[in-house]
């Protein structure tokens, strides 16, 4: 017997992200899972599943649930500052796969 | 599916567009018997009597009908806007410019107003009102942020698409 039915479990969604103004990892982590918790509270956080898998360079990946992925990017939407200084966090795409992500993230606008 | 956003600052546009937005113009004005030829006329409203001046008016769009998190618009406003092609413009600007505890009255009220628009069928155009680099964002979030006032997916869409190549179509026919 599985200890999880496939059938139940949750549908991944990665979004691939650029963020302008501040590139400091910590302070981005942070300020995305602030702003995500902020706006669909702890509840909404948990079915979510949201974390930040990878940061780079000003780009990455943050992990969500098909289930709440618009509230997500809504609320990657509203962040206007991180820190102290003014940012934005420009949503590059999503997709099912991590490997697909990367296909994004390197677009250059 | 082409995306627009009608009212940005001249100095962002360039970056609009390699974000995927399509090319279109908008332009606020207080009255809209000045607004000039060939764009699209936003008329700013916020409260229940300048709602309901502006839906009577020559305006394209009534943008941001609700400050600070009060219904300002009731469903006379919304019967009225619908039969004079009125649309409602929401814009990004205003969420990014309010604190966290003012902006959940702003979407609670804005969440009614979209109940009101997709009950009565009156047109809801998303914009992002950027007035520099930091308040553009690409399609999708415009998207993400009509979902999150009560929009379906496609209606949301629609909104960033559809609904500002009408009304493109519009200014251009006249």
């Amino acid at each position: 017997m599985k200890p999880f039915p496939a059938v139940l479990r949750e549908h991944k969604r990665y979004v691939a992200f650029r963020v302008h103004g501040v590139l400091d990892e910590q302070a981005v982590k942070s300020a995305l899972s602030q702003a995500v918790l902020g706006l669909i509270g702890e509840s909404g956080f948990a079915d979510a599943n949201f974390s930040v898998v990878g940061y780079a360079g000003g780009e990455g990946v943050c992990r969500s649930t098909d289930l709440r992925l618009y509230d997500v990017i809504a609320a990657l939407t509203l962040v206007s500052r991180i820190g102290e200084q003014p940012a934005w966090v420009e949503v590059l795409g999503v997709s099912g796969t991590i490997r697909k992500t990367n296909l994004y993230k390197h677009r250059r606008v | 599916m082409k995306y627009y956003d009608l009212l940005a600052s001249h100095e962002v546009r360039s970056v609009l567009q390699s974000l995927g937005f399509g090319a279109g113009d908008g332009v606020v004005v207080d009255d809209a018997r000045r607004a000039p030829a060939g764009v699209v006329c936003f008329v700013r409203g916020g409260s229940l009597e300048l709602n309901r001046l502006v839906v009577r008016s020559k305006a394209h769009v009534l943008l941001d009908p609700i400050a600070d998190g009060k219904m300002s618009v009731d469903s006379a406003v919304v019967q009225v806007a619908k039969d004079n092609g009125v649309a409602f413009g929401i814009s990004l600007a205003q969420f990014l410019r309010v604190s966290r505890s003012r902006r959940a009255h702003l979407i609670n009220a804005y969440r009614r107003l979209v109940q009101l628009c997709t009950r009565m069928g009156a047109r809801i155009v998303l914009v992002s009102d950027a007035r520099d680099a930091f308040g553009i964002r690409s399609p999708v979030q415009l998207v993400s942020l009509g979902v999150l006032l009560g929009l379906s997916v496609n209606q949301a869409k629609w909104s960033v698409s559809e609904v500002p190549a009408y009304l493109l179509g519009e200014v251009s026919v006249k």
